[in-house]
């Protein structure tokens, strides 16, 4: 069986337009954030959200509503008034902080958001929290004696 | 006569089709500049270049088996994509990049560019040993870059992608890497044909090992052909399709470019097909 170069692109392009139609249809095809995090794996926490799938697109609101941490405990950790967390991004943190020794960014909003709530999340190495945020933990959260300690040693001076 | 314009048609349609996914690629990236900036395009999609990327399904993949969870950026369109690039591999070979991929295309153009100016050097300035071995490159880019992306659950091949670069270069989200590649491979063109395809991408390289089992196959028949090598010096990827019968060459980006539809004279000669041309009557 031969074919012509033309219809190889053709059938490519179909099975292209085909298969994204079909997946759409089934709601599949998805190319933005549904804004309703994973859930753990684990049984214990298995209908707990997992702080290790929030995007950088969530807002400071839509994580303070999905894991119900006050906002002023988000805004106050990462340096923002109550006004300006609302609408603030988790990727907008990385401007915030462009100039800093270490990154701060959505990899550090998914760490303070699962010491927070004491849940399990392993953070990479280079995952830092502002300075303000240990204070935040201690007195509002409720994080393991080992994640304190983990956060003490990754703090943003 | 009739011949020409049916090469002609051909080639038309492969460039109609780049320049169509071109502009499509270009479109959604600046609709979703324009979302950022409370400005919406009636109709389009708010989707970045990472959710219409199938690349980021790869890069996805283990993450998704282990935790259940995308990697930063990614959706499930790109992993959908990814599945379909896989078909249409199994069939066609790497076909996504000799039609499809807008950073090939970019290439390609800025490639005939240089053809111009360096009409004698074009293509041929990398040293044949040097060539060999610098191919074997984007295989180790794609370990690097699965294995980097499984560790820090982060698309850390954006840092240095100059085809995020290059449809993201009015953004602030571009790394000064990536920038630094686009202008690398942009230079690169004017005298090698599509630089980064041949030695760095890791898509194209995993791409490419599906033209070693592909169902439709490139073939050329020994019978008929002339040894013009009209083949071989078409080849963008310079592979010297007129020594073989079956063109399984990992490099191969299925632009059917050496075929007797495009650029070979001799009718039937290299051809797409499932079975050797006689073999039925061969066996």
């Amino acid at each position: 069986m031969k074919v012509k170069p033309q219809a190889a692109i053709i059938i490519v392009i179909a099975i292209f337009v085909a298969g994204i139609a079909f997946s759409s249809l089934s709601g599949l095809w998805k190319t933005q954030t549904t804004k309703e995090p994973a859930k753990y794996r684990e049984e214990k926490l298995a209908e707990v959200y997992n702080p290790d799938d929030i995007r950088g697109s969530y807002s400071f609101s839509e994580i303070s509503n999905l894991f119900k941490i006050p906002l002023k405990d988000l805004a106050d950790a990462f340096g923002l008034s109550e006004a300006e967390a609302a609408k603030f991004k988790c990727k907008d943190l990385e401007t915030k902080y462009s100039g800093s020794k270490y990154e701060i960014g959505t990899g550090s909003v998914k760490m303070f958001t699962a010491y927070y709530l004491g849940l399990p999340y392993t953070p990479s190495e280079d995952t830092y929290l502002p300075a303000a945020a240990l204070k935040v933990l201690k007195d509002r959260g409720k994080p393991t004696a080992a994640q304190l300690e983990y956060v003490s040693n990754h703090l943003l001076q | 006569m009739e011949n020409k314009k049916k090469k002609k048609g051909a080639a038309a349609l492969r460039l109609a089709v780049q320049i169509a996914v071109f502009a499509l690629v270009f479109f959604i990236t600046v609709s979703k500049w324009l979302a950022e900036k409370g400005i919406t395009i009636p109709f389009a999609s708010e989707a970045s270049l990472h959710a219409v990327c199938p690349f980021g399904g790869v890069e996805t993949l283990y993450r998704l088996v282990t935790t259940g969870m995308y990697v930063q950026k990614i959706h499930s369109s790109s992993l959908i994509l990814a599945i379909i690039s896989v078909v249409t591999a199994l069939l066609f070979g790497a076909i996504f990049c000799g039609y499809i991929c807008p950073f090939g295309a970019y290439q390609e153009w800025i490639g005939k560019l240089g053809a111009k100016l360096f009409p004698n050097k074009y293509n041929k300035v990398v040293p044949a040993k040097l060539d060999k071995a610098l191919r074997y490159l984007r295989y180790v880019v794609l370990i690097m870059v699965i294995y980097n992306t499984a560790a820090t659950a982060k698309l850390v091949f954006q840092n240095v992608d100059p085809y995020y670069a290059l449809f993201n270069f009015f953004t602030n989200e571009v790394a000064v890497s990536a920038y630094i590649m686009l202008a690398a491979m942009s230079g690169l063109s004017l005298i090698v044909e599509r630089p980064w395809c041949k030695y760095l991408c890791p898509y194209g390289a995993l791409l490419g090992l599906f033209n070693k089992i592909r169902i439709f196959k490139l073939r050329r028949s020994k019978s008929t052909c002339i040894n013009c090598k009209k083949c071989d010096k078409v080849c963008p990827m310079n592979i010297e399709v007129s020594s073989k019968e079956v063109i399984s060459d990992l490099q191969c980006i299925s632009c059917h470019k050496c075929t007797s539809e495009v650029s070979c004279p001799v009718k039937d000669t290299v051809t797409i097909s499932v079975k050797k041309e006689g073999a039925a009557h061969e066996s």
